[in-house]
């Protein structure tokens, strides 16, 4: 009897369960990134996946191949397309190690919902994949650009672009789209690729800077630089988010510059109720600063000095600071109409009482609504060296 | 076909019978010619025996007789020690020495071993020639005289081959028995250490020696101990691995509850901890109970060298210890059923040197783990000078000139290295590692990493249930005794193990007072 209690448990454990779908190494084609096109004449989706070829990369004798491969395939639907890749390709299409997803403007304008649906109904494609737009371009083409890339793979290339990013670029992935498409009080920004012809070297050079702001899921326009920037200030959620570079005019002399590095940004969004119509946002953005550059080679002459320089350089990172994040609010309530700051979703949980009155209203209501900006940037020193190099003879 | 079947028994029944008849204790005669003679036939004529003649009482020729057999005994000690004081008293005779009084005479005067028996039956005698005795028979007494002259030839002490030692005693145990336990009385001085000495064995006889410290050990694991070797009903044990698996509690078991070692300190070590050691005559290997999981991963040297490093390498040895179990079947499964769960990088490089291997990664892991198997018993089996041999060979066969043939992928080469090493770091569980290594291979070629947690769910189950002479296997995880928690994964410093290990003894000891209340 506890023989045959035995027997049923092994035979379940075995057979009921586990890992059937076996593949070896050598049947599975890893897509490292996909770009979604729409074909302007029928209407068609077409889905470029570009395929590694292992054997390129081996350290011991590589094949001397281009070290991946670009498969085309155009019908209706992006679940069929997945599919109808295996046909072109002698190799299982494999999406766990996808790093990026591309999708063209035109399509981003359609709506990306319907696109990217299957990606998280079956797992396939994983949440953390960098998501961006290409603008000016088809997304296909920015497959196939050679870039200034080191790693041999053009989607190692633009992975890699997308982690190092600094703060006048906005990055998200699959994952962060879906959580702001979904939300209610907030749109989702994406990234956006652009390809640009160079003249003095001899390829094309591909370069993620700005954003592209949606409105629910299609896309209403992008950010520039400083509007990213902007953007990215607003939305900074603690300590180590978006570094990078600001210059301000240097104050000790004229048309010379100072550049301080931000460091750390951490911001908060209070909504104040007033009244029933009466709402308004305060932004807090709190930076940590360090200057990294001074072409002005002024002599200073006390310490006292020095740190009154200090504050003042403070004050004017605060403006510029200020100037930007206004500037893409004014933008996102007047030009794209899209809240893409979550102002609706910060008001529906800190009041969502207010919040049940102007939700069904809310995309009006945005327009209107005051946020006042205030912005502190602490100076944390000024490198390693106290005032100016003074050059002297 | 019956009939035959019957017949057998027939025959068996009765050759048993005679042999028992054989057996009876017969009693010695008088007269030494007729026990010569009953001793030559016992021992089949056979033609190392050797026996002498002589008379040492005035005008008798024949009226004692010396037997013993060639090889066995130290032949200058029945020169100068039997014989020249027996053939000296035929000159200094006294004359109130009667045949009568011979035997008591002899005994108080003449012979000087140290080690004299005066015996009365036949069978007694046969066992003392056996071992290496010499009898001396004297005429008109119904009883012999055996005088220890038992020599061999014997390894000197030297280093184990199978325990090597950077720090620590390089003192093995040889095959001879009394040499192993002497090697014991003297790192242990105390009247406590009992050697109980028993015969096992129909046909070889063997002796074995129980050892264990009366007052530190449990005496229901000694009664245990006796109670099987006792129950032990065999030919022959001719190295300590019968005893082993004759007392071992669960013979079904991959694991091994009984230990065994062949240095001298770590057998004394065991036997301060209320261990029960059994030296088995005819090899260096001594086995100790009850054997606990984690001594698999523990060694002499933990001790000798200071705690952190003892600690760090005792750590090492179980992730060695994973490692070499799981090893073949992670790698298996992540490059069979979980390519998304390594990272890209690795996944390309895992992928590139796998493109042109014709053979699946499973039979590809499972042929290099089975060459690797057959290399290394080559290696143990090949006679000295042919080992070079191999080992080129195998460097060649599980090599770089496997991978540039395109046979096998160099990972695998690699998993296969690692999974190698870390075997050797757990030696004491070598042979147990081998078998676990294929049925999870198994397991993973089919069910992937669920085929391996289904794996360690009924390995880690198993060892649970085991028990070595009542010691819980997994103690002191499972069940927990925390305070031994001190010596078990990591070894803090030796002023601070204060007490005996509860999991063995089953009764709080202490070995030394708490460091606070020293003096």
């Amino acid at each position: 009897m506890i023989l045959r209690k035995t027997f049923i448990i092994i035979l379940t454990t075995i057979f009921l369960t586990g890992c059937w779908d076996r593949l070896e190494l050598t049947e599975i084609g890893m897509v490292v990134a996909m770009a979604i096109d729409i074909d302007s004449e029928t209407g068609e989706y077409i889905l470029t996946s570009q395929y590694l070829r292992p054997a390129t990369e081996s350290t011991l004798s590589p094949s001397g191949d281009n070290p991946t491969v670009l498969v085309s395939v155009n019908g209706k639907t992006i679940s069929d397309l997945m599919r109808k890749a295996n046909q072109e390709i002698d190799r299982k299409g494999f999406y766990a190690h996808n790093k990026m997803v591309i999708v063209s403007e035109d399509v981003a304008k359609a709506g990306l919902i319907p696109v990217l649906e299957t990606f998280q109904r079956r797992q396939e494609v994983r949440g953390y994949v960098w998501l961006a737009v290409a603008k000016n371009v088809k997304a296909k083409d920015i497959l196939s650009v050679e870039g200034n890339s080191i790693s041999r793979i053009p989607a190692q290339f633009l992975y890699s672009l997308f982690s190092n990013a600094e703060y006048n670029a906005v990055t998200s992935n699959l994952l962060q789209y879906y959580k702001q498409v979904l939300k209610k009080g907030e749109n989702p920004v994406t990234g956006v690729v652009k390809m640009e012809e160079e003249k003095e070297v001899p390829h094309d050079v591909v370069n993620l800077v700005g954003g592209a702001a949606f409105q629910k899921d299609k896309l209403v326009g992008f950010l520039n630089e400083r509007e990213a920037r902007g953007y990215n200030w607003l939305k900074a959620k603690g300590p180590h988010f978006e570094r990078g570079a600001l210059y301000l005019t240097s104050l000790l002399e004229e048309e010379k510059l100072v550049t301080v590095l931000i460091k750390d940004v951490k911001s908060n969004i209070t909504p104040i109720v007033k009244g029933p119509s009466e709402i308004s946002f305060r932004i807090d953005v709190k930076q940590v600063a360090e200057i990294t550059g001074q072409q002005s080679t002024k002599k200073m002459e006390k310490k006292l000095t020095l740190a009154d320089y200090l504050k003042k350089v403070e004050k004017l990172a605060e403006n510029e600071v200020k100037d930007q994040v206004q500037a893409v609010i004014a933008k996102a309530q007047k030009e794209y109409k899209s809240d893409i700051f979550g102002l609706g979703n910060t008001l529906k949980r800190k009041e969502p009482e207010t919040w049940s009155k102007v939700e069904n209203n809310w995309p009006q209501t945005f327009q209107e609504v005051e946020c006042t900006v205030n912005v502190e940037v602490d100076l944390l020193n000024s490198g390693l060296i106290q005032g100016t190099l003074d050059p002297s003879e | 076909m019956r009939n035959i079947r019957q017949a057998l028994h027939n025959r068996l029944v009765k050759s048993n019978h005679s042999s028992s008849k054989n057996d009876d204790n017969k009693s010695l005669t008088p007269s030494v010619k007729i026990n010569i003679k009953w001793l030559k036939e016992a021992l089949k004529n056979s033609a190392d025996i050797i026996h002498r003649e002589f008379g040492i009482i005035k005008n008798n020729n024949t009226d004692t007789a010396i037997f013993y057999i060639d090889g066995i005994v130290d032949n200058d000690y029945i020169n100068r020690y039997i014989i020249v004081p027996l053939m000296d008293m035929e000159q200094k005779q006294e004359k109130n020495i009667t045949i009568d009084h011979l035997l008591n005479h002899l005994l108080d005067k003449v012979l000087p071993s140290s080690n004299v028996k005066v015996v009365h039956n036949l069978n007694e005698v046969i066992h003392g020639v056996l071992v290496g005795k010499t009898v001396l028979f004297l005429e008109n007494h119904q009883s012999a005289i055996l005088v220890n002259t038992i020599s061999y030839d014997s390894r000197p002490i030297e280093e184990p081959d199978t325990e090597s030692t950077v720090r620590g005693s390089r003192e093995g145990f040889n095959e001879v028995l009394n040499t192993n336990t002497s090697l014991i009385r003297r790192k242990i001085v105390n009247p406590d250490l009992v050697f109980e000495e028993k015969v096992i064995g129909k046909q070889t006889q063997t002796r074995i020696r129980i050892a264990y410290i009366d007052g530190i050990v449990n005496q229901e694991i000694v009664e245990e101990v006796r109670k099987r070797i006792n129950q032990i009903d065999t030919d022959m044990v001719l190295e300590s691995g019968y005893i082993e698996q004759f007392i071992e509690d669960t013979p079904s078991s991959l694991f091994p509850t009984v230990g065994n070692s062949e240095k001298s300190d770590k057998i004394a070590a065991k036997l301060l901890e209320g261990r029960v050691a059994i030296f088995c005559d005819g090899t260096p290997f001594v086995i100790t109970v009850p054997y606990l999981f984690i001594e698999s991963l523990q060694v002499p040297e933990d001790y000798y060298s200071r705690p952190f490093i003892s600690s760090f390498v005792r750590l090492l040895r179980l992730l060695a210890l994973f490692l070499t179990i799981s090893t073949p079947g992670v790698f298996v499964s992540v490059a069979t059923y979980h390519h998304e769960m390594v990272p890209t990088q690795l996944l390309i490089t895992m992928a590139a040197a796998q493109e042109r291997v014709p053979f699946p990664s499973f039979l590809e892991t499972l042929i290099m783990i089975t060459i690797f198997q057959l290399l290394r018993e080559a290696g143990v089996r090949m006679p000295r000078p042919v080992g070079s041999a191999i080992s080129i060979v195998g460097a060649l066969v599980i090599g770089e000139a496997a991978v540039q043939a395109g046979l096998v992928g160099a990972p695998t080469v690699i998993v296969v290295a690692l999974t190698a090493i870390t075997g050797f770091v757990v030696s004491a569980l070598n042979n147990t590692v081998i078998i676990l290594r294929y049925v999870i291979l198994f397991l993973a070629g089919g069910l992937g990493f669920y085929g391996i947690l289904l794996g360690a769910l009924v390995i880690v189950g198993h060892l649970c249930s085991l028990r070595s002479f009542g010691s819980p296997y997994l103690s002191p995880f499972a069940p927990v005794f925390f305070k031994e928690w001190k010596d078990a994964l990591i070894r803090m410093p030796l002023w601070s193990l204060n007490k005996r290990p509860e999991s063995v003894i089953w009764e709080p000891q202490r070995r030394q007072d708490d460091y606070n209340n020293r003096k």
